[in-house]
């Protein structure tokens, strides 16, 4: 389906973020191609990137927790806020996405749309764009530098997910779905040629092992979601732990001293415990008796003359000969006695491996035999290691207790950071049940069980209702789905890689960094991650693949367009910019205008659309921006159109 | 118009299990119109239909496995 529609506008009110009403309309139902909103740190862009997210993306976007309503609060004297986007689609068509959220009542939201049809309470977009205005798809419209990470990342499936949504693949599996159901109702109309209790358990069966696996389905991604946010709040307090250690010189030497420490003992276990594992994967070589036992199996093997000379399948060739090689002729009484005799000596095979195990205790054990290396030992050292690296983390963790005692928002972090750790650790051993096989019963936890499970029960009910023939359709056609699927997945992927290389030559003409394939996450060749500048250019090269097609008009909102590249690359993503899509929106700060800002306007076919929004704070620079022509004020903000202002606005603390 | 990729994955996936070309045609036909936004996947009337079609035009092999 071809997605259309364009951000005009949206205004603030009562949130995290100066009071503002800011528009990117150029005329009647045409918005500016490339807009440059700048906001000094501290103005609240933050707070607007997500505002924006959740009012396209609707409250789904705010079930995972990690934002909460009531910190979008402006201050505690403010009872309300007020988000309200407003939409161009379909060309002509207006839509207004509003939350409003009450702070009396904990930030709760509420969410009105206003289409063709007037306003309603909740979420609801129109039908052209509902596939689109998803939380998924919306993190794509809405880049920074940690989608770009996550597109590269293995443990997000973003790139996947962007290819699937945009190319609509999923409906695959909902035609799937609709074929399944279309089967089950045939056998329930059909009834049963057996007992109709017997029906009624069998179907009662089937659906319960559909609504089974699809239960786990969905609890297996709610628990792997969980687990990663987890991991990433963890990591993101761990910096913030950091930071704040940082400020007390004795804490932060001693931590590092124990981390240091904690790093060299867990190397210690490591370099132990291959070390043991290697040599327990050959018993001669820590124990003398064994080695001893060994060679007693060669001597007697070579005392009985195994494994001979000759194979069992020499004289089994004689005996289907007529003549032996002596020329005597060999009727069937002797082929039988060569035959019988044949069964006493060994096969080709067996001889073989007898042969092979001799070479190898002659040439390995021989020289070991005298050289008994101490297994003990090493497991003696690996337990001390053991012993040294928990020793090492609790030094650690008392640090960082000490450290918690004597400030309370390091106390804070690290209370937050072991709540958590324990949770990671209840969802870790949570996840195993889901690899766990041994429960193979209708209600266990392993998908592979329950499919297998499922797809019995399906046949027992196609036995005995009669509709073998129509289930044997159905798997086919699921069978075409699944394939159809795989090919096109693969085919798209290859042709969005291909595409993106090429755009990626162009902007890092000098780095041979490359996408060789998209598997979840995308996959660079012959590399793991690139620098933050690389990843940056990768995701815009991938982004504006899939944005600017034939087919999808869609608007691009980039958080620091060129903060992290490199004065170098900057004027190549400036080039790039307006092939990214139809309308392409910034959120800057000052010190991001050098070698990005002259390119852009060069590459642009038309006027780019310059905003500055800052914060009251300064009284000459409020008031030489109110001077501004179309310069508008509001409770604790200015919003300043202009190419002018915009490039002559500086905050020294940028 | 439906992607060419995603309508040659649906012809090969319909040869490859020896079904008739007019399936495919059939498929694609479903997800053409699913896509564009011109039928809804939610709306019963007319997934009973195309369902319908798909399991008429689908041959099945000449021993089915119980």
């Amino acid at each position: 389906m071809a997605a259309d529609f364009k951000i005009l506008g949206w205004s603030v009110t009562g949130l995290r973020c100066p009071d503002h009403d800011v528009s990117f309309e150029k005329s009647a139902n045409e918005v500016h191609k490339i807009s440059l909103l700048q906001m000094p740190n501290g103005t609240g862009k933050t707070t607007t990137l997500k505002l924006l997210r959740a009012a396209l993306a609707g409250p789904e976007m705010w079930n995972n927790g990690s934002e909460q309503p009531i910190n979008f609060r402006k201050d505690n004297s403010v009872t309300d806020g007020h988000f309200i986007l407003r939409l161009l689609y379909n060309r002509t068509k207006r839509l207004t996405i509003e939350i409003h959220f009450d702070f009396n009542d904990n930030g709760k939201f509420t969410y009105y749309t206003t289409g063709p049809n007037g306003k309603d309470e909740g979420f609801h977009p129109p039908f052209d764009l509902k596939f689109i205005l998803k939380p998924d798809f919306v993190k794509l419209l809405i880049f920074d530098g940690e989608l770009a990470a996550n597109l590269l990342s293995s443990s997000h499936t973003n790139a996947q997910n962007a290819i699937e949504t945009m190319y609509q693949l999923y409906f695959f599996n909902r035609i799937k779905e609709r074929i399944d159901e279309h089967w089950s109702k045939e056998a329930n109309k059909v009834g049963s040629r057996g007992s109709a209790k017997e029906f009624t358990q069998r179907k009662n069966r089937v659906e319960a092992l559909k609504k089974r696996v699809q239960l786990v389905n969905e609890k297996k991604n709610e628990d792997a979601l969980s687990l990663d946010n987890a991991k990433k709040q963890v990591d993101q307090l761990e910096t913030e732990f950091q930071k704040e250690i940082q400020k007390n010189q004795e804490d932060a030497f001693q931590l590092d001293l124990a981390k240091t420490r904690l790093a060299n003992a867990e190397q210690d276990v490591s370099t132990l415990t291959m070390l043991t594992v290697t040599l327990m994967k050959n018993p001669p070589e820590f124990s003398l008796s064994f080695s001893d036992a060994i060679l007693a199996l060669k001597d007697n093997l070579d005392r009985v003359k195994l494994p001979g000379i000759a194979a069992r399948e020499f004289f089994e060739e004689i005996a289907d000969e007529d003549n032996c090689i002596c020329g005597r002729e060999i009727d069937d009484e002797v082929k039988e006695v060569i035959r019988e005799g044949a069964q006493k000596y060994l096969g080709s095979e067996e001889v073989g491996v007898l042969n092979a195990m001799k070479s190898d205790i002659k040439e390995r054990i021989v020289d070991l035999a005298s050289e008994e290396q101490p297994l003990k030992l090493l497991i003696d050292q690996l337990e001390e290691a053991q012993q040294a690296e928990q020793l090492a983390r609790q030094d650690l963790d008392t640090i960082k207790e000490l450290a918690s005692e004597n400030d309370p928002n390091i106390r804070a972090i690290h209370t937050k950071i072991s709540e958590l750790k324990k949770t990671i650790g209840r969802l870790e051993n949570e996840v195993l049940k889901y690899d766990n096989k041994t429960d193979d019963s209708d209600t266990g936890w392993n998908l592979e069980n329950l499919e297998r499970r499922k797809k019995q029960a399906e046949q027992d009910l196609a036995k005995v209702t009669d509709t073998i023939e129509l289930k044997a359709k159905r798997d086919i056609l699921c069978r075409i789905l699944d394939s159809a699927y795989q090919t096109a997945r693969e085919s798209i992927n290859e042709g969005v890689c291909n595409e993106a290389n090429e755009k990626i030559k162009v902007l890092m003409p000098y780095n041979h960094i490359r996408i060789s394939s998209i598997n979840k996450s995308i996959k660079l060749a012959d590399k793991e991650g690139g620098s933050v500048g690389e990843t940056l250019s990768i995701g815009y090269a991938f982004l504006s693949t899939l944005l600017s097609n034939d087919t999808q008009h869609l608007p691009s909102v980039v958080d620091s367009p060129s903060g992290p590249v490199d004065l170098k690359i900057r004027p190549e993503i400036a080039k790039l910019i307006p092939r990214l899509g139809e309308q392409f929106i910034a959120f800057t700060i000052s010190s991001e205008r050098e070698g990005f800002i002259e390119p852009l306007i060069k590459a642009s076919s038309e006027d780019i659309n310059f905003l500055t929004l800052f914060r009251k704070e300064d009284i000459t620079q409020d008031s030489s921006a109110k001077t501004v022509l179309g310069a508008k004020e509001s409770n604790d903000g200015i919003l300043v159109p202009g190419k002018i202002y915009f490039e002559t606005f500086h905050k020294d603390n940028q | 118009m439906i992607n060419e990729k995603i309508k040659s994955a649906i012809e090969t996936a319909v040869a490859s299990e020896q079904q008739p070309a007019e399936l495919s045609k059939k498929i694609t036909a479903w997800i053409e119109n699913l896509m564009e936004g011109n039928e809804d996947i939610a709306d019963a009337s007319s997934f009973t239909q195309r369902c319908d079609l798909c399991f008429d035009t689908t041959i099945l092999p000449i021993t089915i496995e119980e």
